[in-house]
């Protein structure tokens, strides 16, 4: 099998040519499709020892999280925990420790599985996501990232290199219900993002994941919510509203109905 | 792809496919048989080990990955006193039963304890979420890992 080990993410392109190729990082999903033989014959590209991937700082008004950061890292992390409390609070329920100390934020969003939960975060917390291809940078809002079930924006031989949170005042939070506590996947997940101003809700983002193709914003709650104080009667009306908005599946985890009446369990619980 | 790494406290050397699972390498072609494969997709935590000192499931890392890594198993605790102790206190708590997860257990227990001598229950519990034991009922393996964090304080 042909496993390159790139010397930088310039280099990435260039061991490839026009070859497809998996990212090994985490590998935490691609050694569970390699077992159960659904990987094809292209070659692995170990990305997991790229020192500029790694590391998470402040930079620019933004936290800047690279895209090797493990769950258990984002988790534990001071800066993730000021700034970011949803994410910290996603990885630290992600799968089990044996897989945190694994798993990657770089990983969990390119492979845009619906049911990811760094991915309601990024849209909650209007994260930018940083793709690099040779020389070429861009950055994506996290809102257009992802395209479809599985899908995202990202083209051959390109990769997600960093996630860049604006730093700004304001609470968020993150709130999963799956089978059991630990290694569940999302049934339903909510993250949202509020600013309180004077007693008011100045602003909110409330991203709903697992609920439909790709991460949805219940955009009708929020402007019902923004403005009025947040109290029980608002996130009462707010609940009852919420699960409306999103485009939930019947799949062998979960009906669609149950899931939109989990999210107005989940919003109340938020608050 | 030929790797070294540290298995140990002893530098390996060998030519292996890099995608072989590191649990399979160990037990496979290294002779490391405290490793189990339970379910082989992170699930249940019977293949845990440390990878730079930090408990992983060996089947989710390919090989190519710990060239050049610290990998220890419990072959590489024996000598450590506090595995000593877990193991006492999984015996004297009634803890083990098939003991196909057990070795797993022990490796979650000591990276908890090595972090923090004196857990609450609740952060045992967590720290062994990823371990499944099909035989306990997990109440006793609790009970043991609470047990040998008392035997390690007070063997200090
Ligand atoms: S065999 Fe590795 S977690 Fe089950
Ligand atoms: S003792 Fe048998 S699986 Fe745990």
């Amino acid at each position: 099998m042909d496993y390159i080990i790139p010397g930088s993410v310039r280099e990435i392109k260039k061991e490839l040519g026009t070859r497809p190729g998996y990212f090994a990082a985490g590998c935490t999903d691609l050694m569970v499709l390699k077992k159960e033989g659904q990987l094809e014959d292209r070659p692995w590209i170990d990305i997991s020892r790229l020192e500029e991937l790694k590391g998470i700082r402040l930079e620019e008004g933004c936290l800047r999280i690279g895209a090797l950061a493990t769950m258990a890292e984002l988790a534990a992390d001071p800066l993730v925990k000021e700034h970011a409390p949803a994410m910290a609070a996603a990885a630290g329920q992600m799968g089990s420790p044996l897989i945190r100390n694994l798993a990657t934020i770089g990983g969990n969003l390119s492979n845009s599985n619906p049911a990811g939960d760094t991915i309601p975060c990024v849209n909650a917390l209007d994260a930018v996501l940083v793709l690099q291809k040779e020389n070429d940078i861009r950055e994506v809002p996290a809102h257009e990232f992802c395209t479809a079930p599985c899908e995202n924006v990202l083209s051959q031989g390109e990769i997600l290199t960093a996630v860049r949170i604006p730093v700004r005042p304001g609470k968020s939070a993150f709130i999963k219900l799956g089978p059991r506590r630990a290694l569940a996947i999302s049934k339903v997940s909510l993250a949202v993002r509020w600013v309180i101003e004077k007693g008011l809700i100045e602003d909110i983002r409330i991203c709903m994941g697992a609920v439909g193709p790709k991460c949805m914003r219940a955009r009708r709650t929020e402007e019902m919510m923004k403005g009025g104080r947040l109290n029980a009667e608002l996130v009462s009306r707010a609940s009852h509203m919420i699960g409306n908005e999103a485009c939930p599946i019947d799949d062998f985890r979960s009906s669609e109905t149950y899931r939109r009446q989990m999210l107005g369990v989940l919003l109340k619980r938020v608050f | 792809m030929k790797i070294n790494f540290i298995l140990n406290d002893n530098i390996v050397n060998i030519d292996i496919r890099p995608d072989k699972p590191l649990l399979r390498m160990l037990r496979e072609d290294l002779g490391i048989k405290s490793v189990k494969e339970g379910c082989g997709r992170g699930e249940c935590g019977s293949c845990t080990v440390l990878v730079d000192n930090k408990p992983v499931a060996s089947c989710m890392v390919p090989a190519g990955q710990v060239h050049t890594r610290k990998v220890t198993t419990l072959e590489g605790l024996e000598s450590s006193g506090e595995i000593k102790q877990i193991q006492d206190a999984f015996v004297k708590s009634g803890a083990v039963q098939c003991g196909f997860c057990t070795p797993g257990f022990m490796i979650s227990a000591y990276s908890l304890l090595t972090g923090n001598p004196n857990p609450e229950r609740e952060e045992i519990r967590a720290a062994v979420s990823g371990n499944v034991c099909r035989c306990t009922g997990y109440t006793k393996i609790i009970d043991a890992i609470e047990l040998a964090a008392e035997y390690i304080r007070r063997f200090k």
